[in-house]
């Protein structure tokens, strides 16, 4: 599935993942509205797609303490089913974050401020979402901080 | 709108924005399927997605009648429910950092910089042809 990388070929999803990821999507874009609602767009969209990127890294984390024998006989992670990932991950995280409106939003930014602005704009958030997914990963893997 | 009033046209726009948001999460995992070297089915997806937002966008600045009457429900419905839904950033991050976490620098690199590229030239393409179609 999409949001665990894998180069393998993954198998069509079943039925029953296109009615968890549509609930979780349209949980995920009510959410993200809110977002768009009550601040500035451009601001909106920045805290948008680094809190949905630090969300998926935290709950892939935490789904891959299934696999990791630090944390056997504990209670296993309940993000760690095919139903969570769906829910949460495809879905939710998935259409709560946005890249056609980061898209949009640096061609007008480009528009209305310039390159530098626009680029500056979506590097940072390029950036600040992959740093954010890894920190996620990181301490839902219950890798850091190290206690 | 429809002569509601406002607040029932608002709740409207808003419910079907959020249905628009869960379609579009759908056709996302659809795509997420065509998965090869790189998260093809996931790039296709954003782009297509950013046509989408393009096009909404130039449906709001449209200074025609038929534009403007259908932008206060296609407008939010399109950009900001089926576009923001098909389109991921998460996904993205988790890929290409999966990419250079697992030393693919090329690879992460690639995902990142098309996920720039045609994203953002297919919202210059949807709001010309928003542009052209509502002239």
């Amino acid at each position: 599935m999409s949001e665990t990388p894998s180069k393998t070929a993954t198998s069509f999803p079943p039925k029953r993942a296109f009615g968890l990821v549509f609930a979780g999507g349209a949980f995920g874009t009510f959410v993200r509205l809110g977002f768009q609602l009550s601040l500035n767009n451009n601001l909106a969209l920045l805290w948008v797609n680094i809190f949905g990127a630090g969300f998926l890294g935290l709950i892939n984390g935490l789904a891959s303490r299934a696999d990791n024998p630090r944390f056997e006989g504990t209670k296993k992670s309940r993000f760690a089913s095919a139903e969570s990932k769906w829910f949460w991950g495809a879905g939710f995280a998935g259409g709560f974050t946005t890249m056609s409106g980061l898209a949009l939003a640096f061609v007008l930014m480009v528009g209305n401020f310039g390159a530098i602005f626009g680029l500056v704009y979506i590097l940072v958030q390029f950036v600040a979402g992959l740093f954010a997914y890894a920190l996620g990963y990181r301490i839902g893997k219950g890798a850091w901080p190290s206690v | 709108m429809f002569n509601l009033p406002g607040a029932a046209a608002w709740l409207l726009i808003l419910l079907a924005t959020v249905v628009a948001g869960g379609l579009g999460s759908m056709a996302r995992l659809a795509l997420s399927h065509w998965h090869g070297k790189l998260p093809w089915g996931i790039l296709v997806g954003n782009s297509v997605a950013s046509l989408v937002a393009g096009f909404g966008f130039s449906l709001g600045s449209s200074s025609s009648y038929v534009g403007q009457q259908i932008t206060a429900l296609l407008m939010p419905l399109l950009s900001l429910g089926l576009a923001g839904g098909l389109s991921t950033f998460s996904s993205w991050a988790a890929q290409t950092v999966h990419y250079y976490r697992q030393g693919d620098n090329r690879l992460g690199t690639y995902n990142l910089l098309l996920n720039l590229v045609g994203p953002v030239a297919c919202v210059i393409l949807g709001v010309l042809l928003g542009g052209v179609l509502l002239k």
